[in-house]
């Protein structure tokens, strides 16, 4: 992409259409992106590239429906790239928002989403935690239906306890 | 959905402040790089690896092996950075990262400033300030002119007294300002191939920076098959397929070589596939394994596929926009980026046949890398 692509102020009902998508997704984003990032900090780094991506090439990727697990999947390759490539611990020291957070339930599902492939993790992230349809997810991951039902299947020997209300669709 | 169940859990997680505006610079920014990139690109790198050749050896004299005899920073004042086919360790203060850069050549920086934006791009902007940049160039070579070297690596305050202007295969002919020191020059161990650049914001380089610039150097090595291969140890790393773009993955390694050797351009990426440009508009490729996902003819039927073109013997399938076609152990998929309608069968059979030419197995690293 260069630099035309991204939006011109005339385009600004694409631009109000991508503000609109950026309120809407970005937590969303982040919190998935927190699970696989090495802390929050690299996963609002992540978030914020991932939806920078989506921006220049929101002439063609607006209002299509798997736009958001899209921006999701950027996110989470991005931090687990980042996650490869620099080690440093950064206290999350600069949230907002919900002080109740259940850090024990989460650090737990951190580390069981650890314990699952990368495919089942992306499926995990796009269905269970975007509430995405199957189509969606598989059209994401670049696979079939099937395999996305096997990836689930698979992760949620792993993550069981967790899933407590979560039937497969 | 639940609650109680995975979104319920995360829901509690605390999120930061939206920053739309910084959305906008973040997008600005990789517009300018990648034009940037795209006109100074391959060919550039085409001409400074020309210029190597015709180079004089004695530019590629200032790298010395070290022997181990000097000491290196205790270990708990350094920090490992690990990428694809390079890792090194950095001293306090320092930055660093390994990156593949325009044409799928991994590079790791390191500097005493924070390291943002694309690769290859930062450069010292106060007196006190140095950056260390090592470029993998294997997948581009064998290539003349590379002085053969063996590890560790350092550099004399000598070496900067040629100040060697050879070109920056990103930037073109960079010069640097003559308040800077620096040094640059091409080197190779075993079968793989690199250029260094170090550049210090003073001219001299301070004895601390030289210093913390020789225990980056000191410390830093290639990881993988010094064969020719970066990355050679991979199918330990990523050994269920992994995601598209892993630098770490053989798979995602395999695609960029047969972009490469199709001729076609590598634009970027999508996320979950690279996006590249041959005589058409611009297209997403990516892989699945097919130990982990085997697809029959029946299965890429079903879901409404047809036989569209063979070529050198290889049944290429076309459903929808989507395309694709079996090369060793590995689906390759193709589809249009933002066009509509399909890949065209010209830039598909460039595809197909350069895919042909080593197709991926796992358990063995690709001959041709």
């Amino acid at each position: 992409m260069d630099g035309a692509t991204v939006l011109e102020p005339e385009s600004e009902g694409l631009r109000e259409e991508f503000a609109s998508l950026y309120s809407r997704e970005f937590a969303i984003v982040y919190r998935v992106t927190c699970l696989v990032a090495r802390d929050g900090e690299a996963a609002e780094e992540a978030t914020q590239e991932a939806f920078a991506r989506a921006l220049e090439r929101w002439a063609t990727l607006a209002g299509r429906p798997w736009a958001g697990a899209w921006i999701t999947r950027v996110a989470v390759n991005e931090a687990k790239r980042a996650r490869g490539s620099r080690w440093r611990m950064v206290p999350l020291d600069h949230d907002v928002g919900t002080p109740e957070a259940d850090w024990g339930s989460i650090i737990s599902l951190r580390v069981a989403m650890r314990g699952l492939s990368r495919r089942q993790q992306e499926a995990v992230i796009l269905y269970y935690m975007r509430d995405e349809p199957l189509a969606v997810v598989a059209r994401t991951m670049g696979c079939r239906i099937g395999t996305v039902k096997s990836h689930l299947s698979r992760a949620r020997g792993s993550l069981h306890e967790f899933l407590e209300g979560d039937d497969e669709r | 959905m639940s609650a109680s169940g995975l979104r319920g859990r995360i829901e509690t997680l605390p999120v930061p402040r939206p920053n739309l505006e910084g959305v906008h610079r973040l997008a600005e920014v990789h517009g300018k790089a990648v034009a940037k990139r795209r006109a100074l690109g391959r060919s550039a790198a085409m001409v400074f690896l020309t210029l190597l050749v015709a180079g004089p050896i004695a530019l590629l004299s200032p790298l010395r092996d070290e022997g181990g005899t000097e000491q290196r920073q205790s270990a708990t004042s350094l920090e490992r950075v690990e990428g694809p086919g390079m890792t090194a360790e950095l001293p306090a203060g320092w930055d660093g990262r390994i990156e593949y850069i325009a044409g799928g050549a991994p590079a790791f920086e390191g500097a005493n400033f924070p390291l943002t934006g694309v690769p290859l791009i930062a450069h010292p902007t106060s007196a006190e300030q140095t950056i260390v940049a090592i470029v993998d160039w294997t997948a581009t070579c064998p290539c003349p002119g590379f002085e053969p070297r063996s590890l560790p690596l350092s550099v004399e305050r000598a070496a900067f007294e040629a100040r060697s202007g050879l070109p920056d295969p990103i930037k073109g002919f960079r010069t640097f300002p003559e308040s800077h020191d620096f040094v640059r020059f091409a080197f190779r161990i075993e079968q793989r191939y690199f250029t260094l650049l170090v550049e210090a914001g003073s001219r001299p380089i301070s004895e601390r920076s030289l210093s913390e610039v020789n225990a980056v150097l000191r410390s830093w090595s290639p990881t993988g098959s010094l064969q020719g291969s970066p990355a050679g140890e991979i199918d330990q790393i990523c050994p269920e397929g992994g995601p598209w773009l892993d630098p770490d993955c053989p798979e995602a390694q395999w695609v960029l070589l047969i972009v490469r050797q199709a001729g076609f351009r590598l634009d970027g990426d999508t996320g979950s596939a690279f996006t590249i440009q041959g005589q058409g508009p611009l297209l997403n490729i990516w892989m699945s394994s097919r130990l982990e996902e085997p697809v029959s003819p029946s299965d890429l039927q079903a879901e409404g596929y047809d036989r569209w073109i063979r070529i050198q013997g290889t049944q290429v399938y076309a459903g929808g926009e989507a395309v694709t076609w079996i090369s060793g152990d590995l689906n390759v998929w193709v589809r249009p980026w933002g066009e509509s309608g399909r890949p065209s069968a010209d830039d598909i059979t460039a595809l197909v046949e350069a895919s042909l030419k080593d197709p991926f197995a796992y358990g063995k690293s690709s001959s041709s890398a």
